[in-house]
């Protein structure tokens, strides 16, 4: 399975990176991880292109209520929602995972890649 | 503006059956402001229809509705094996027009003519049933908002302020009664309306505007 990965710069990215290092991430291989500023701007067609080169995109961002641009997971979350059912509809068998961390908890990193260990 | 929303997926799988090369074009006009069919849009089909095992390249012209505009994507147009247009009705049909042979599909359901009210709510104003009348109206028009198209209205059935028919909806005739008595015209509506001419409605025939004045 191969993995991409994608995190705010203030939570995500840091706490991803972490996560690798500490060998959470090793679920897939090829394992890929942007930044981008902040979920916030996550476009569906973004999410479509990340996943071209990927069965599974691991969206990482600020736990909702401490993002530091306010909305930034809240809006994320809904287009990460709103891409996955797309997928679904059309029948394309890859997956979009969110999780919240920060650098000093990534145990939600590893919650949600439970999952995929579990169900491949 | 025109309202439209984008077709399920599966619809637009089924029209593009066999097709590989599929242009999506996107209009940069109404469907834009609407969050349906502009080049956010355009990207996001394509972009789904790749993850599909298409080879899908997307655009958007400043106004699907206008050859002048329709002739920049030319180009793209003639790589395709098939277009997803995500104009409106209007878009399409001046691609179609435009290109003959290649074969243009909608890849939106074109809804109404409407406002946005609020982000991501947009609602019905105008049916273009061609003799607009709001001002009789207090400028609400009943045509358009009204679910019984009523000119002497309130129904029976308005409750509350609410329709009858959606009640998760204003009654139009609550709206029209209380912007009249906003505006000191209430007594106006003790008028009785004449049956509304339906000829320069689309229930006539295909309609046209011709201004002589700017032909050349």
């Amino acid at each position: 399975m191969k993995i991409r990965a994608l995190g705010c710069e203030r939570s995500g990215f840091p706490a991803l990176l972490k996560a690798k290092k500490e060998g959470m991430l090793s679920v897939g291989d090829c394992l890929e991880v942007f930044s981008l500023p902040c979920l916030g701007v996550v476009s569906e067609a973004m999410l479509f292109e990340l996943l071209k080169e990927g069965d599974l995109l691991l969206v990482v961002g600020c736990p909702p209520g401490s993002c530091y641009n306010e909305w930034g997971s809240t809006l994320a979350e809904k287009k990460i929602r709103r891409a996955q059912n797309l997928l679904d509809e059309a029948g394309v068998k890859r997956k979009i995972l969110l999780a919240f961390a920060t650098e000093e908890k990534i145990g939600e990193v590893a919650k949600v890649l439970q999952d995929v260990r579990v169900s491949p | 503006m025109i309202v439209g929303e984008r077709k399920p997926i599966q619809e637009i799988l089924a029209v593009l059956a066999s097709s590989r090369r599929v242009l999506v074009l996107g209009c940069g006009a109404c469907v834009t402001v609407c969050l349906s069919g502009g080049e956010r849009e355009a990207h996001e089909v394509a972009a789904l229809l790749n993850l599909r095992g298409y080879e899908a390249e997307y655009g958007v012209v400043e106004r699907q509705c206008e050859k002048e505009f329709v002739m920049h994507a030319r180009e793209a147009v003639t790589r395709a094996e098939t277009v997803l247009s995500l104009a409106c009705g209007v878009g399409v049909q001046t691609l179609a027009e435009l290109f003959p042979r290649v074969p243009v599909f909608p890849g939106l359901d074109t809804t109404f003519m409407g406002a946005p009210l609020e982000v991501g709510l947009w609602e019905e104003r105008c049916i273009g049933c061609g003799e607009c009348i709001v001002h009789r109206f207090g400028g609400v028009c009943p045509v358009a908002r009204c679910a019984k198209s009523l000119l002497n209205g309130p129904c029976g059935g308005s409750k509350n302020g609410r329709c009858e028919v959606r009640p998760e909806r204003d009654c139009a005739w609550q709206l029209i009664y209380d912007r009249m008595k906003f505006l000191g015209r209430l007594e106006e509506l003790l008028d009785i309306q004449p049956p509304k001419d339906w000829s320069p409605s689309r229930y006539g025939a295909q309609r046209k505007t011709i201004r002589e004045d700017v032909r050349v």
